[in-house]
């Protein structure tokens, strides 16, 4: 039997999408079987952070609705064999699915992968409801705004208050600038923590590689030796429940920026 | 079709209204139907309703509106309203003790007997609302608490969570949301926590805002040691005095 857990911050542009294909690759590169279920239904994303976009036939909503089977609609990544995505219909709503049928279909797929990675679409409405349907797990993608620590606060609460359905929700911190919090011109990571006071499971740095894998349509987790593509696998090995230690994002400093020109 | 649940909890009695569309024009309607099947069981009494959790934040209608129109059909009833939840957040919110039981009672046309000695047992207890409501978690944002009493918190209160009590409020954590203490008008009320931080502070017709500045310097934690904080109003503007 497999995890479902569900990735989700409230506040919209996080970085849920970015965060569910990375976490789903490294999963999927160290070994585990994985499917990643798009919940975005109406806008849809996640296929394309994944480079799937041309392979996508039946969807999420064919399958609830019994025009194909689970089966048909999954679509096996290029590169892993392990990695599934469930691409959410675009040409839907969220009011297409309810939250009994999400359900259904999450334990299906439990059976059939180790993880099941739900991602979730911004807001608190039905598509949020929806998501959570069927999960074990929650992170909560949070960036070091006021804004989203506030909408992550909300979520948190609507995931406490099912909490006899959820065995844990954790946080995650994408896109940290290390520069800025070392000028105390941007939320640390203390702040956060205190504030939310949910258990740490990553922390992420801002990279802008993340842009550029974006549009090609490979998650970062796989290629890129440091920053945000090493937090990613760090990520996923804690979810495997192995213990890693967070990553240093201090700032380069005088003297690394110096060794930065000279290298 | 939307249900009225009654729940009872100790001495209190719940309206549970979670099931009701509030968004709907025809809410009041339905409300009232509902409770004209059962409203010689509570004629006489004060109950306190839980609202659905979503309809406190969409915002399409103001809240305050939607609990004055469940106010003014339960008034029609003979009924007084107590305070008013939020469904997701009584779990949270009743953390003293045993969970909430289901009242049942047959509300057939027929009806007699049930009805009959249940609302005579209600009249015997007197239903005396406790005057402390102690709240074991932390208030995230988006959280409600109406209270006709004290209410005290044993963790933070989070950014636009909101606590609007009769009484005074204490806060064993940080307080950074919205807090109003003798909001019937009761200037002698308190608020005090172990530190405000960046929170709006309403006593009474009174009101403080702290802004950050003023607390939070450059990434310094907040440290508990330095004592708790208590903000009373004092000839005529809202104080906050460190212990």
């Amino acid at each position: 039997m497999g995890r479902v857990i569900v990735i989700t911050s409230g506040k919209g542009g996080v970085g849920k999408t970015t965060t569910t294909a990375n976490i789903g690759a490294a999963l999927a590169k160290q070994g585990k079987n994985v499917c990643v279920v798009d919940m975005d239904i109406g806008l849809r994303n996640l296929d394309i952070l994944m480079g799937l976009e041309n392979r996508v036939v039946y969807n999420l909503v064919d399958v609830i609705e019994g025009t194909c089977k689970v089966k048909q609609a999954l679509v096996k990544d290029k590169k892993l064999p392990t990695l599934s995505l469930l691409p959410a219909a675009q040409t839907r709503d969220k009011t297409a699915v309810n939250a009994d049928q999400v359900k259904e279909l999450v334990t299906d797929l439990k059976a059939m992968f180790d993880f099941v990675l739900v991602d979730c679409p911004a807001g608190i409405e039905s598509g949020f409801q929806n998501s959570i349907a069927g999960a074990d797990e929650a992170v909560v993608v949070v960036t070091p705004e006021m804004s989203s620590v506030r909408d992550a606060d909300r979520i948190i609460g609507l995931l406490e208050a099912r909490k006899n359905e959820l065995d844990s929700y954790r946080l995650v911190i994408n896109r940290i600038k290390p520069d800025l919090v070392n000028a105390n011109q941007m939320m640390n990571i203390d702040d956060i923590c205190e504030i939310l006071s949910v258990e740490l499971l990553g922390i992420v740095p801002d990279d802008e590689d993340v842009v550029v894998s974006t549009n090609k349509g490979e998650p970062l987790s796989l290629t890129a030796n440091k920053s945000a593509g090493q937090a990613y696998r760090n990520i996923a090995k804690r979810i495997q429940g192995e213990d890693v230690p967070l990553m240093d994002i201090k700032g380069k400093g005088f003297f690394g920026k110096l060794k930065a020109i000279f290298s | 079709m939307p249900e009225l649940k009654v729940k009872q909890h100790k001495k209190e009695i719940f309206l549970d209204l979670s099931s009701f569309d509030f968004s709907k024009d025809s809410f009041t309607r339905e409300l009232e139907k509902e409770l004209n099947r059962s409203a010689s069981f509570f004629s006489g009494n004060s109950v306190s309703v839980i609202i659905p959790e979503m309809e406190l934040n969409s915002g399409a209608k103001d809240v305050k509106q939607q609990i004055q129109e469940i106010q003014d059909s339960l008034n029609k009833k003979n009924i007084s309203l107590r305070a008013s939840y939020a469904a997701g957040d009584l779990e949270n919110i009743i953390a003293s003790a045993d969970s909430f039981r289901d009242v049942k009672l047959s509300f057939d046309d027929g009806q007699t007997e049930t009805v009959a000695t249940s609302k005579t047992e209600t009249k015997d207890e007197e239903y005396n609302i406790p005057d402390t409501l102690y709240v074991k978690a932390n208030l995230r944002a988006g959280h409600l608490i109406r209270y006709p009493g004290t209410v005290i918190v044993y963790g933070d209160v989070n950014p636009s969570a909101e606590i609007i009590a009769e009484g005074d409020i204490l806060v064993w954590g940080t307080c950074r949301g919205i807090v109003h203490a003798g909001s019937n008008g009761n200037f002698n009320a308190t608020i005090s926590a172990l530190k405000f931080n960046n929170c709006q502070i309403r006593i009474a017709e009174k009101f403080l805002s702290l802004s950050e500045d003023t607390e939070h310097k450059k990434g310094e934690k907040s440290n508990y040691f330095n004592g708790a904080e208590l903000a009373k109003i004092e000839n005529n503007e809202i104080m906050i005095y460190k212990s």
